[in-house]
This record gives C-alpha cells, structure tokens and sequence, in this order.
C-alpha cells in the first residue's frame, strides 16, 4: 500500500494472467490544485468483468481514462500485458485495437446511420469498404439492430443507441472493453437489458469489462466490484479490507 | 462507407454555414475570375488593334501616363518614312470621349491613303471622300451604341458629322470606334498638326536583328519617343498597366476575405466539435486522420465555392462587357488558365483556411476533449 492511498492495494486473481496494472497512479487538473486520482494501485486480470462504483467526482471516470490511454497520469503508471503505455509508441493504435470504449450517451455522429456509425473505429484497420460494411452489419446483427441499420442516432430510441455504441466499441475485436456510465442515460427496462448484453458480450468473447457506474445495482452485475471515495479505491471485493473496520469511512 | 462520405456528411451537419462559406468563397473566385478576365481582356484587345492593323512598330511619345499617350507636333517625326527597313509610315490621333449618347468611345482620325485603312471592312456606305468633309465611319459596335446608320448625323464635341459609313474589323475595340480622317479630328479636338500614335510596316521578314536596328535607329535620332512592338503597345498603356492593378489589388483583398471566411467556418465547426473529436481521437483515430478529416472539409467548401466562383465569375464576366460602359472596348478573356488560376486559388483557400483549425483539432488531447462539454 502506498503512503497516500487511503483504501487497499487490489491485485489480480492468482489463476489469471494481469491484462492492467496501475501503480501509484495520479492525475492532477488545473495546475495541480485538483486532485483526481491519488495514488492509484490496481490490476485487473484477462476476461474480468470489474465494477468502478462511487459517488460523482470520486475520480472514477479519470480512472477509466488513464486505463484506456485516454489520459496520462501525472504521476505513477500503468501497464498493458507488462508493458508500460508510456513507452508505447503509438497510443491510438493501442486505442483503435486493443480497447473498446462505451460513453454514458451513446456519442453517435448524427449525421450517419447505425451502420455507418459501427464503422467509424474500422478506418483504422486495413480493411476496405465492403469488409467494413460486413463487419458492422454482423455487429449490429449481434446487437439486435439489423432492422435499424439505416437510421439515425435521432431515429433510434435511448437504448438502441446505446446497443449501436456497443457494436461500435466491438468493431475492431478488443481485449478490453471500457463503459463510463453504461446505463446512465437509461430507463430501468433498457438498463437492464444493456447490462445483459454487456454481461453477454463478455461471456461470448472472453474480452475484459471494466465499467464504471454510481449505481450500486448495476455494479452488482459484475464479477468484481471496486469501490472509490476521493481519487482513491477504498475496497476490492476480490480481497478482504486490509484496514481495521472503521477506518475506511 | 468510405472516408470521403464522413466529411461530406459532417458539412452537411450545418447546412446554412456550409452554404454561406462556399457562397463567400465563390464571390472572391468570381471577382477572380471576373475582374482578371476582363483586364488580361483589355489587353489582348488593345493589342489586337495595332496587330489588325498590320502594324510591326509603334512610335509615341515617352512619358505619357495619360491613357492616350500626349499628342506631338507631325512635323517631330519628320524624316521617319525614309529611315532604312521602314516601308510604310501611318499617323493617328486617338482620343477617348463621350459622343452623344455613348459614355466613352474611341474617337479615331487617320491620314488618308495610308495601310491603316486596309485591314477595314467597309459594311455599308462609302469611304470618307476628303480631308475637307465632316463625314466619319462607325464600327458596327458603335453604329448600335449610338443607333446611327448611314447617312444620319453625329455630334463630336462641338462639330455635326455626317455617318457615311459602317465598317467591320477584326480588332473589337475598332468595331466600337468612331473613325475619321486626321485633319477633321485635329480640327475637333483643336490641335492642328498633332498626332499621338505613328504606325509603322517594316520589310516582310525583317529579322529580329532589324526590327532591334529600326528601334534603336528611332531612339537615337528622335529623343523623347518610345519605340514598341505592335503586340507591346498594350503592356506600355497607362490604362491597361492601372486596370490591370485594380483589377490585382480588387481580387487578391476578395480572396483573403474568403481565407478569412474559411477559417471561420471550420474553426467554428471544431470549437464546436470538441467532444465529436475526442470520441474520435478515444475510438484509436490516429491524429493525422482527424487531421484529414478537418482539412478534407475545408477542401470540399473551397472545391464547392471554386466551381460555384468560376461558373458565377464567367457568367459576371460576359454580362459586363455588354454592359454600356464596356460594350465595344473590352472583349473578356475567359481561357482555360484564367479558370485553372482561380480553381488553384480556391484550392488554396481551403488548404491555408483550413490547415490551423485542423492542425488545432489534430492536438488535442483526447481525454481534454472529451471532458469539453
């Protein structure tokens, strides 16, 4: 445990190889006065399926983030498969093969249809025109949006949307699947349903989920739940508390 | 889908400044196009002039800045026709002034039995008789801008002339003429003996080393005078030299509004699109394709306003030499270059209005834009 890390050191599962390492990690905003992440360990191991829960502002989202390589931390570092991403020399390839991203709203571009919208990761990857096209409409066809291929995000309900931004952060076949508040903008009905499919997706996949949410009932759909207070994760459901009960509230 | 759909369906996300870019980039093309046309028009004009004529040189006097050269005595030049490897001298004075209801014509007074007539095709009517006569020819031009034929009466300045013919040449700023002989424009404009323009012929296939000899050998012996090549005359005209400056200084501030109008457009199009970049940039966008996608979208207006400017510059083009002011003096020159020119400079436009905003919206960091709301 380092000095600054007020909760547990989470580490991995004995049987499975870790997928990401964090250690020490900070992130600090505007100049440093903000705080976000405060001595951040952690490792998640391949085809977890892991929960970030915590009050708004806890530094959960900045989390997901500098996992993702969105961000950097300011201080301390994170690896994929042992490899530091600081030393990666190039990130987006990282991002556009290797991870999937889920928003909270769904982040569709407007402009273009469901199908098109699956696309939009692919250009990345060598594949001409028509294979893009065909791996989006399986996508969307496992998402069960086939009917819905031409239609735009405004033409979709809350929950197709989200269903497209799924088959969208699957286009390129991750590793590792990221969802920052899944089921925030979602009814009840759909939000369940979104967690299936997600809980689905990573059966069928055997990729790594790690989704961030507020809600302690949809953190209970994962396999393991971390829970963060102030910039730090104060408890790891894949291990006991190290602390003397008391001490983490 | 393919990449070029992507940048057409994010211009087509904001209709209305789509279309007011590519309109403010198609008037600065167009004032391009236009206003070039019609001064590289001017020139090749008034160079057809003298080359119609079948004139080799051009002699006036030096240090004219008015858009006639400055008339001299006939008498100056004395001794010009016997100068060896000239065979043919003809005297002119020109002037341009508003006859009637016409704002500005060519007036022109010739020596009679001299080259310059040759090259005219007498349509209807006769030559002018004698020096003596009011009589002039109009130019089919001017026969329509004064709506005057054969055998009707003119005023020129002070003085009632008699149209007694209408002739065609090949030369459109002739056909918008008004011609007569020299005597009777010396005596309208009131200078006896004086003549602005001497044409000159040279041997057929006189070597460029004696047309240079013919040049000096003027230079030497009449100081003051300037010796040009017929297709010259219309580089050393004051009016063209200046039409062709505005016409330079008008379009260039026209093309850096539309720079201006570009960068706008698309800076405002990334201002707004933060978030839509940083998803872009967290689904593994490699930057220099969100580089691409920017710079494509500031292609596609300038392409779009370019081919709008061209079409709307040719079109503004045709109808202003048929205007009254320019009808018979300036022919347009719509080429292929003049098209190119203004493609190219649409082109540039897109690439210098669009390369900071995308270099911009390639910088960011996608974790910072995507915390952007």
């Amino acid at each position: 445990m380092t000095a600054n890390s007020p909760g547990v050191i989470t580490s991995l599962l004995p049987s499975e190889p870790a997928l990401i390492e964090a250690r020490a990690v900070r992130r600090t905003f505007a100049d440093g006065r903000v705080e976000a992440l405060r001595g951040v360990d952690l490792v998640i191991a391949a085809h977890e399926c892991v929960a970030i829960e915590g009050p708004s502002g806890c530094g959960k989202s900045t989390l997901l983030h500098v996992i993702g390589a969105l961000d950097a931390p300011s201080a301390g570092d994170v690896s994929f498969r042992g490899r530091s991403l600081s030393t990666l020399d190039n990130l987006p390839a990282f991002r556009a093969r290797t991870v999937g991203f889920i928003f909270q709203t769904s982040h569709l571009l407007p402009t273009l249809s469901a199908l098109e919208n699956v696309q939009i990761p692919m250009f990345e990857m060598p594949w001409s025109a028509r294979e893009r096209t065909r791996r989006a409409l399986a996508l969307l066809d496992s998402v069960g949006l086939s009917d819905r291929l031409h239609h735009r995000p405004g033409q979709l309900s809350g929950g197709e949307r989200q269903r497209v931004a799924i088959a969208r952060s699957l286009a390129n076949g991750p590793e590792l699947l990221l969802a920052d508040e899944p089921t925030g903008s979602l009814d009840s009905d759909n939000a369940a349903k979104m967690l299936a499919l997600l809980r689905a997706i990573h059966a069928d996949r055997r990729l790594t989920l790690v989704m961030v949410t507020h809600d302690a009932a949809v953190a209970s759909n994962a396999d393991r739940r971390l829970h963060m207070r102030d910039g730090a994760i104060v408890a790891d459901s894949a291990r006991p508390p190290l602390l003397e009960p008391g001490t983490i509230a | 889908m393919r990449f070029p759909t992507l940048v057409l369906r994010n211009l087509l996300q904001r209709p209305t400044r789509s279309l007011l870019t590519i309109g403010g980039i198609a008037i600065g093309v167009a004032a391009v196009v236009a206003l070039t046309g019609l001064a590289w028009g001017f020139e090749s004009t008034w160079a057809r002039v003298y080359t119609a004529r079948g004139t080799d040189l051009v002699v006036i006097k030096s240090g004219s800045l008015s858009p006639v050269p400055s008339a001299f005595s006939r008498d100056q030049i004395r001794g010009l026709e016997t100068l060896p490897g000239v065979t043919q001298v003809a005297c002119m004075l020109s002037d341009l002034t508003s006859i009637e209801d016409a704002p500005v014509v060519l007036l022109s007074g010739w020596e009679r039995q001299t080259f310059i007539w040759n090259h005219l095709d007498l349509v209807s009517g006769r030559w002018p008789g004698s020096d003596q006569e009011r009589e002039v020819l109009l130019g089919t031009v001017a026969q329509e801008m004064l709506g005057k034929g054969v055998g009707a009466t003119v005023q020129i300045e002070s003085a009632r002339f008699t149209v007694v013919g209408i002739f065609e040449s090949p030369s459109l700023a002739e056909n918008g003429s008004v011609v007569m002989t020299l005597p009777q424009l010396q005596r309208v404009l009131d200078q006896p003996g004086k003549i602005n323009f001497v044409n000159l012929t040279l041997a057929p296939g006189a070597s460029t080393q004696q047309i240079a000899d013919v040049r000096r050998a003027i230079v030497e012996r009449w100081p003051g005078f300037k010796v040009f090549a017929a297709s010259q005359v219309a580089d050393q005209s004051a009016a063209i030299v200046v039409a062709q400056a505005m016409a330079w200084a008008t379009s260039s501030i026209a093309v850096v509004l539309g720079a201006v109008g570009v960068m706008n457009t698309v800076m405002m199009s990334v201002a707004e699109r933060v978030h839509e970049i940083g998803i872009l940039l967290a689904l593994g966008w490699r930057r220099r394709r969100v580089l691409s996608m920017i710079l494509g979208e500031s292609l596609a207006l300038s392409v779009a306003g370019g081919a709008t400017g061209v079409a709307g510059g040719s079109a503004v083009m045709l109808w202003l030499q048929h205007t009254a002011m320019l009808r018979g003096k300036i022919e347009g020159e719509l080429s292929l270059s003049l098209m190119a020119m203004a493609f190219a400079i649409a082109i540039g436009l897109g690439i210098v209005g669009g390369l900071y905003p995308a270099y911009r919206a390639a910088s960011m960091r996608p974790g910072d834009a995507l915390r952007h709301v």
